[in-house]
């Protein structure tokens, strides 16, 4: 069978509600949901992607396309809800900033491991911070969405040539801080 | 997942965006695969049953409330024509109804339109006030009408057209130059039946009370000619006698000769 068809199949059980379609979506999709809302400074990432899958379901029966599309759309959404988010965190007092190594790291048993993963952390989160919020985005959504040029385009809903001239900068920005800090493994 | 092990949501492979770093540097490649190990894992499990167990619950109520709202589409498809089509015939009726009562205030108020608009409604069949049809039928009835006072057909004969029987304003120097070229004419019919004694001229509620005499302000030189056709000097007349003697004179030399009408004595 056709990835195509498996997935008009997968979005009409999804719409007829069927559960194993909806586990389905969310397995795939919300890794690179909460990586995004995670590398993006969201105070609490898993309450941003629940609701931005309960969003998806009430939009679903809109949703036209494919595969990609449909990868692309659920990232718009994440995106509206990261902005929304940022809204209502710059009214209110902010009580997580950029979110710590803590926050961030998995649990884990190895401890030379768990220090490693944190370095690897820290020196990447640095990185990040030295972009624009609008390379941030557009680099996220390249590397930890994994959306082509096009989609990220119409995610952040800026031209295809801006996002591409952003991208570019956003990577000099990354390379010049590999350098500086010497930071090849 | 499907059965042959693609994932049908991850349309292209966790790779695509590799695929343009490697091409650019491997770095930058580096980079990217530390990023994602940093930010990109999935949520707790205990979340992730949350999150899905949330997900059905909506899908289920979006199912019924989408199956309601399929009942329901076919009746708001035919009643949003139906809606539209009544406000455009409702807009397109009210362009006319706009054009005749505007048509009906300004002739209310005795204004005569701007001449092409006045032109365009004279041709449609339109009584215009102030048009040239008007003026004919106002000739006509120069007998019937004419007991409004002197001064106050002289205050209306402003802008130095030659003044008039007609109690009509005198919107502009062009249309005074026509109507003073069609009083001449006038005045020359008035001067004509004053010589045949078919008006007299003491007659009450003619000549006598006539508020201007036709033909008695000085015509213009060339009919045609607005600049002298609002040269004209309205004068109170003396008498029936001068006022025929002029207007003849006037209609001689400018209005071209005309039969004498019988038709409107009284």
């Amino acid at each position: 069978m056709r990835p195509k068809e498996d997935f008009e199949r997968l979005l009409e059980a999804a719409r007829s509600g069927a559960d194993s379609a909806w586990r389905e979506i969310y397995t795939s999709l919300s890794p690179g949901v909460l990586g995004y809302l995670r590398a993006r400074g969201v105070s609490d990432p898993e309450d941003v992607a629940g609701e931005v899958f309960l969003q998806v379901v009430r939009d679903l029966p809109e949703f036209r396309g494919d595969a990609h599309g449909f990868r692309a759309w659920v990232f718009t959404i994440a995106h509206h809800r990261l902005l929304d988010e940022r809204r209502r965190e710059a009214r209110r007092p902010r009580e997580h900033g950029q979110p710590g190594p803590d926050e961030l790291s998995p649990p884990g048993g190895d401890v030379e491991e768990e220090a490693l993963r944190q370095l690897d952390l820290e020196r990447v989160t640095r990185i990040l911070a030295s972009l624009s919020p609008d390379q941030r985005d557009v680099l996220l959504l390249r590397i930890v969405g994994d959306l082509s040029v096009e989609e990220v385009a119409r995610v952040v809903g800026k031209r295809q040539g801006a996002v591409k001239q952003l991208q570019r900068r956003g990577l000099a920005a990354v390379r010049r801080q590999l350098v500086s800090s010497g930071a090849r493994r | 997942m499907s059965e042959n092990g693609h994932n049908p949501v991850n349309g292209s492979s966790a790779s695509g965006s590799e695929m343009w770093l490697r091409r650019s540097d491997e770095e930058l490649a580096v980079f990217a695969n530390d990023l994602r190990d940093a930010f990109v894992r999935p949520a707790a499990p205990e979340v992730a049953e949350r999150h899905i167990t949330a997900m059905v619950a909506e899908a289920e109520r979006a199912a019924v409330l989408g199956s309601a709202h399929a009942s329901r589409a076919p009746q708001a498809q035919f009643k949003r024509p139906a809606r539209s089509r009544w406000a455009l015939t409702a807009r397109l009726a009210a362009i006319p109804a706009a054009i005749v009562m505007a048509t009906a205030g300004l002739a209310l108020a005795g204004v005569r339109p701007p001449e092409p608009v006045s032109d365009v409604l004279e041709r449609a069949g339109v009584d215009v006030p102030g048009s040239d049809a008007d003026s004919k039928q106002d000739g006509g009835r120069t007998e019937d009408e004419s007991t409004a006072p002197a001064g106050e057909a002289e205050a209306q004969g402003t802008e130095g057209t030659a003044p008039v029987n007609e109690s009509e304003p005198n919107t502009g120097a062009t249309p005074g130059a026509e109507r003073a070229n069609e009083r001449a004419a006038e005045g020359q019919e008035t001067a004509e039946q004053a010589r045949n004694g078919q008006t007299p001229p003491d007659t009450p509620g003619q000549s006598g009370e006539h508020p201007q005499p036709q033909g008695q302000g000085t015509p213009p030189q060339d009919p045609g000619n607005s600049e002298n056709a609002g040269q004209g000097k309205p004068e109170s007349p003396p008498g029936a006698d001068q006022r025929a003697e002029r207007g003849s004179t006037s209609a001689h030399s400018n209005a071209p000769e005309e039969p004498p009408k019988h038709g409107h004595d009284k």
